[in-house]
């Protein structure tokens, strides 16, 4: 076996042409090297999980640029329809420059569409574009399964129950971190060690049902943490369940789709038109005008004309005093919280009325829950709309801390509002709950709902099970939140919402 | 007689009072028949008195100056109880002084009809601003008069009142047309209430300074034009 320094002098005492392959061959590697730098794209683009859209639902988009200098995304979507003809939904992200990889992620709420076009250009020039057609659009949800590249199907037995949904295989960096982005998905199969805590959290509140198949103790322990012991926990408006526990039945609130609560919670309109000056008084007062001008003309000459006008400018300012409403926009909101553990997913609307014809603007996230055509910037949202027309936006989804816990017939208000209009489908009104305080749920008067915010709690209590406490925060600000949470007094015996409320704890299904 | 006096005598007579009469009534009735009853709350009233009293006073403007300026005898003396009559003591330029009788007699008309409009527009909250209202009512009767007084001066003489009776609605509808074809909101009364149209005042002033001009320039009897 040759020394160190004789192999050292081996080497360099190699001939010129061993030299000149090695030349080539290091020339060739860096050659491929930068080749596949070159292919890799500038842009890239992906619009819902695991790039598969659900339309008329939240859904991720993500925009990748490397290495490209400040420039600007474009998406526009054609929301029309064959015989209304196109309607464009423009969205536009500015997205910055410079070396190195930039991502956007955000969340877009898409409406059925007949074509979706997007591109990305720097300066004058169109770096990536793509598009999407009206067969693409498609309304059914996703439920996701997240397992290792290249495993086999697992047994999904008792884990599936979505006989509409599509079945889209994902990595854990596919999944997004945002309630938001699983507007779209009613659920997550977890066949990966590994799984990304973040994203299970934020898919269990969105609604999801997370089923992790195997047992709580196979898994991280903050992953096991969210499940328990017992395997099955609440979380949000969705649940968890690992292991055995995977066939519960679902029962509760977690049968009720969080965006139908809101769409019930609509049935009222949000803001009301003005009330006119009653339609006699206008008769009347035209009419006594008109006539008062014709005599004071007629019989009062000079005199009677300086009346006339006198009297013109007084009728003037009156009709404006009467008849100016109080402002050019009115605008209302409400949102439905559903509570479960330590979180809730709340769901907002804002409806706005104009009654000039406007272009009215919101925050850059919200989409109008109708489709309709409309701008989009990172600042902005803008819709146009004529006279005395209102446009309803939905905000997307967001995790917050449970404002109460419910554990048997005792509810805490955790928050610091008071909660007001406490009722119990099946059981009736409660007292109010000041802040830190709690109260035993009794039967009470039934139907007796609070007016505010009016026509919501009629509207929720037709879809919701029995059982189900319903709460209201916020109003005295002018940002009701009506909670709804699961209790043991439906009759409904263990589920997944068992003990909903009270914070970490999962019950047996 | 002073100028509010004349402004009065003018107002009475029967082509400014009829007419006067006819607009503040079709103006109560379009307002009420717009007017929401029975339980509806949107109110866009505004949409049809706006621009129908705008219409109407320039229908209005027009036609009394072509009368006045074809029909109503000669030039400056416009006959006995039209305004101030040529050689009336202290009447410097009769013509001019009926002129201005009369417009001002249509800026009477404008401000005692404004109301009507305005208790419209407050119940409607239109988009366009407020002073574009105001302001378009008497520029459009102001430049609509001045249109009447230059068909009225060309075409004077003995069928005037046959050739006027073609002219004056042809001539508005032509101007109206033509702002439709075009896209633009020129000359036309009815659109112009619902934007503010730049386009707009200055035309109507234009038209307004062209008729007075017109209205103005006579012979001499040597044939000289003066």
């Amino acid at each position: 076996m040759a020394s160190p320094r004789a192999q050292l002098v081996t080497t360099a005492r190699r001939p010129p042409r061993a030299r000149a392959a090695l030349a080539a061959c290091v020339a060739l590697l860096a050659g491929a090297w930068a080749g596949a730098l070159a292919a890799e794209p500038q842009a890239s683009v992906v619009l819902g999980v695991g790039n598969q859209v659900v339309a008329g639902a939240w859904n991720p988009l993500r925009v990748v640029t490397r290495d490209l200098p400040a420039s600007t995304f474009t998406a526009v979507l054609d929301v029309g329809t064959l015989r209304g003809g196109a309607v464009d939904v423009t969205i536009t992200h500015e997205l910055p420059g410079g070396g190195g990889v930039h991502a956007l992620e955000t969340d877009l709420f898409v409406p059925p569409f007949r074509s979706v076009a997007w591109r990305v250009v720097s300066g004058d020039r169109v770096v990536a574009s793509g598009s999407l057609g009206s067969r693409d659009s498609d309304e059914r949800p996703l439920a996701l399964l997240l397992q290792e590249r290249g495993a086999a199907l697992p047994d999904l037995a008792g884990a599936a129950g979505w006989p509409d949904a599509r079945l889209v295989e994902v990595a854990p960096s596919d999944l997004p971190v945002t309630p938001a982005a699983y507007g779209g998905v009613v659920g997550l199969i977890v066949d990966h060690p590994a799984p990304p805590l973040e994203a299970l959290v934020a898919a269990a509140v969105a609604g999801v049902k997370v089923v992790l198949l195997e047992a709580p103790a196979a898994y991280p322990a903050p992953v096991a943490g969210l499940v328990g012991e017992r395997g099955a926990a609440r979380l949000g408006a969705g649940w968890l369940v690992a292991g055995a526990a995977r066939g519960a039945p679902a029962t509760g609130l977690v049968t009720v789709r969080p965006l139908e609560l809101l769409t019930a919670a609509l049935a009222e309109p949000l803001v009301a038109p003005p009330e006119p000056v009653p339609f006699r008084t206008v008769l009347i007062g035209a009419a006594v005008y008109a006539a008062a001008l014709l005599v004071l003309l007629r019989f009062g000459g000079q005199q009677g004309l300086i009346s006339a006008v006198l009297v013109a400018g007084l009728a003037g300012a009156l009709a404006w005093a009467l008849a100016r409403p109080a402002a050019a926009q009115f605008e209302g909101g409400v949102a439905v919280g559903v509570v479960g553990g330590p979180l809730a997913l709340v769901h907002e609307a804002r409806e706005r009325l104009t009654l000039p014809s406007a272009r009215l603007e919101f925050e850059p996230t919200a989409a109008p829950a109708l489709p309709r055509g409309y701008d989009a910037d990172d600042r902005r949202v803008s819709i146009p709309t004529d006279a005395w027309r209102n446009v309803i936006v939905w905000l997307p989804p967001r995790a917050v801390a449970s404002p109460l816990t419910v554990s048997g017939t005792r509810l805490v208000n955790v928050s610091a509002a008071p909660l007001v209009g406490v009722y119990v489908v099946g059981l009736g009104a409660q007292p109010d709950v000041a802040p830190g305080a709690v109260i035993t749920l009794a039967p009470g008067e039934e139907g007796a709902f609070p007016p505010t915010p009016p026509g919501v709690y009629a509207a929720l209590t037709q879809l919701l099970p029995a059982g189900t406490v319903l709460a209201t925060s916020g109003c005295e600000s002018g940002a009701c939140v009506v909670w709804l949470a699961d209790t043991d007094l439906g009759g409904a015996p263990g589920g997944p919402h068992a003990g909903a409320g009270a914070a970490g704890s999962g019950a047996e299904p | 007689m002073n100028r509010l006096e004349a402004v009065s005598a003018r107002l009475l007579r029967p082509d400014l009072s009829q007419g006067g009469t006819l607009l503040l009534a079709v103006l109560a009735v379009v307002l009420v028949a717009n007017w929401p009853n029975g339980g509806a709350r949107v109110n866009e009233s505004w949409a049809v008195v706006g621009p129908l009293r705008s219409s109407a006073l320039a229908l209005l403007a027009v036609v009394l100056g072509a009368r006045q300026a074809g029909v109503a005898g000669p030039w400056g003396a416009a006959g006995p109880a039209v305004g101030r009559t040529a050689g009336t003591p202290g009447a410097a330029e009769p013509g001019a002084d009926t002129l201005l009788d009369t417009w001002l007699a249509l800026l009477a008309v404008v401000l005692l009809s404004w109301p009507l409009e305005l208790v419209a527009q407050a119940g409607s909250y239109p988009a366009v601003p407020g002073y574009w209202p105001a302001l378009l009512a008497p520029i459009t009767m102001s430049g609509y008069y001045g249109l009447g007084l230059l068909l009225g001066r060309l075409v004077r003489g003995r069928f005037a009142g046959a050739l006027l009776l073609l002219l004056v609605p042809a001539t508005c509808a032509l101007l109206v047309w033509t702002d439709l074809a075009l896209g633009f909101v020129v000359t036309n009364p009815w659109t112009a209430p619902a934007a503010v149209a730049s386009a707009y005042p200055p035309a109507m002033v234009a038209l307004a300074l062209v008729g007075l001009a017109v209205s103005r320039w006579h012979r001499h009897p040597s044939g000289v034009p003066s």
